[in-house]
This record gives structure tokens, C-alpha cells and sequence, in this order.
């Protein structure tokens, strides 16, 4: 075997070398500072029919191409849902990467479809970020999506009086990967600078 | 730069008796379309016997409770809470995601920057006052 051979199978080797290293680092899973990323283990999720703020229907379908982040509340909640709202769209807004923040979409769900109009979700979304979106539905519609997310929702004291009774709902935030399925979970409380840099591992790596 | 705003009152008694010190009083911005709010306040208690809050009212709301977010099992769930005690110089905060005031139907349109009027009832009847920033 002659010099220039032997450089060769050397060049070879180490293309190999990096295409496996490459490889390895592609598949090894994403690591969060919080939540729990699913990666290979993505949950499919269950038709489903909403409304969104804008009364647009919203289906499963609808999560597709983008990753989404949802949370479920009230919007007659004065403290959690608040504080659970701002911390996202703070973390958004603390995405330096444009790229990544195009590629996320954020959604309120209510709990509380009786209370919460789409007309008032638009308003209420609105407010802590115009680029939110507000989704509803009667709790038939809701029940097959919060069932496959392990979403707990349960009306307490509830009367008729709309301002008297409330909602006990998870205060996990869900994530959902960009072929519509249930692809991980950060749990409460929420720290807007480590949501961000989470966010964006998941959007460049998962 | 709001969140930093400070407001420190000494909650004045209508007569002679109890005194409690308020600091960071605030009422968080929400929508209008939102018949709810959620105050916060930390109140300490810079005397020598315990002081029991029994209620709070105040004119630019129909009603006002104290609730407690509370998690369990994942779920968050609000508790009311009927009355709160401060020990002779210990801290007592209503604080985002813990202890709060449970404001209850605006009698007008908030927005930041407005002050409103908060009163304490004592146990011994006695009515304390402070002002409460509303800010996002």
C-alpha cells in the first residue's frame, strides 16, 4: 500500500469518526434545566375540535409545524394563571434567536368555557402577548385533549354566580412537538430566563 | 420598572390600639373583561401582641376575600382563607402564587398607575388603612 493510499483510508476513518460523533450527539436526548422532554417517546394525541380566540375552529391538526406550548386556566383566575401567562411570554420575549421564537406558538386554554367567550380569551391573551392564542371548547370537546395530556381540571363551588366559584387545574405547562404530539412537560413555578433557554435547546435539538 | 415601585404606609388605626406596617402594596393590572384581581401586600407586625385580620373591603371593589394557591398533586387550587394572625414582629406576605387578596368586581375601570383604598378589620374591630398601586 502506497502513501497517497494510506492517506486515504485515514481521511476515511476520521470522516466515519465524525459523521458518528455527529450522529451520537443528534440522538442524545435533550436536556432540561426544567420539565421533561419526551424526545423518541412523544405521545400521539386524540382528535379534538376547539374554537380559537378569533372563532376559528382548532383541531389537532392545527399544532402541526410548529412547537406549542399550552396552558390551562380561567381567566377568573386572578393569581396562577397571571403569573403562569406572564412568565411565558417573558420567556418568550428573553428568546435572543428569532428563528426560534417564529418557530414557537403559545396557547390559554380555558377550563372554564361558560365564563370564557372567545371574544373575552382575545382580550384577555392579548394582553400579556398579541402573538398568544386563546382556545375554548365545551368540556366534551376538552376532555379528549386534557384526558391524553394528563390535564386535571374540576369546577369547585360552582353556583350561579359566574364570579363565586373556581377552577382547579394543573399548572404544568405542556409541550407539543411540531408532528402534533404530546412531547414533554415543565411543571410549576415557572422561571422565565430557564423556560427560554430550555425552549430554545428543545427547537434547535429535538 | 413598575414592579419596583414601593409603597411604604403604616397602616393608621381609626383609634388608638394595634399598628401594622404595609409595604409593597399592589393590585395586579388585568383586562377589563377580567370581574377579578389579585392584590398583594406584606404586612409585619412591629408590636408586642399578636394582630388577627378578620376582613378586608375597599370602595373601588365589591368585595374582598383572602385566598391561598395552593398545589396539590399538580393541580393548583384556591382555598379561601377566613382570617390571618401576625405574631409580635413576624412578616406576613400575600405574594403571587401564595397568600393573596381576592379582589372581586371593579366598581370601575383600573388601569396602572391608580391607587386604591384597602381596609383591614381587626379582630377588635378596629379598621386599618393603606393604598394599593395597580401595575402590570
Amino acid at each position: 500500500m502506497n502513501k497517497s493510499s494510506l492517506t486515504i483510508i485515514a481521511l476515511a476513518a476520521l470522516a466515519v469518526g465524525f459523521a458518528a460523533s455527529w450522529y451520537l450527539a443528534e440522538q442524545r436526548p435533550v436536556e432540561l434545566e426544567a420539565g421533561h422532554y419526551f424526545g423518541e417517546q412523544a405521545r400521539a394525541l386524540p382528535a379534538f375540535e376547539l374554537v380559537a380566540h378569533d372563532q376559528r375552529p382548532f383541531a389537532r391538526e392545527d399544532f402541526n409545524g410548529h412547537w406549542s406550548l399550552l396552558f390551562f386556566g380561567y381567566t377568573h383566575c386572578p393569581d396562577i394563571c397571571p403569573i403562569t401567562l406572564q412568565a411565558l411570554a417573558d420567556a418568550v420575549g428573553q428568546i435572543g434567536d428569532a428563528d426560534v421564537r417564529d418557530a414557537l406558538r403559545v396557547y390559554f386554554v380555558s377550563i372554564d368555557p361558560e365564563r370564557d367567550s372567545p371574544a373575552q380569551l382575545a382580550e384577555y391573551v392579548a394582553y400579556f402577548n398579541p402573538g398568544f392564542t386563546g382556545l375554548t371548547a365545551p368540556l366534551e370537546n376538552l376532555r379528549p385533549l386534557t384526558r391524553a395530556l394528563g390535564i386535571a381540571h374540576d369546577f369547585r363551588n360552582k353556583t350561579d354566580d359566574a364570579t363565586a366559584y373556581d377552577v382547579d387545574h394543573s399548572s404544568a405547562i405542556v409541550l407539543i412537538n411540531p408532528n402534533a404530539e404530546f412531547a414533554g412537560i415543565f411543571g410549576a413555578p415557572h422561571d422565565p430566563a430557564v423556560l427560554a433557554r430550555d425552549l430554545t435547546r428543545i427547537v434547535e435539538h429535538g | 420598572m413598575l414592579r419596583l415601585l414601593l409603597l411604604l404606609a403604616i397602616l393608621l388605626p381609626a383609634s388608638a390600639g394595634a399598628e401594622l406596617d404595609a409595604d409593597e402594596a399592589w393590585i395586579r393590572h388585568l383586562p377589563p373583561a377580567v370581574p377579578v384581581r389579585a392584590g398583594y401586600v406584606v404586612i409585619t407586625n412591629p408590636s408586642s401582641k399578636p394582630v388577627t385580620i378578620v376582613a378586608a373591603a375597599s370602595p373601588a371593589f365589591a368585595r374582598v376575600e383572602f385566598h391561598r394557591s395552593v398545589e396539590r398533586d399538580g393541580q393548583m387550587q384556591m382555598q379561601r382563607v377566613e382570617s390571618v394572625t401576625i405574631e409580635p414582629g413576624a412578616r406576613l406576605a400575600f405574594e403571587p402564587g401564595g397568600l393573596h387578596l381576592m379582589l372581586i368586581e371593579p366598581r370601575s375601570k383600573l388601569k396602572p398607575g391608580d391607587l386604591v383604598e384597602l381596609e383591614l378589620r381587626l379582630d377588635d374591630g378596629q379598621i386599618l388603612r393603606l393604598e394599593m398601586a395597580v401595575h402590570k
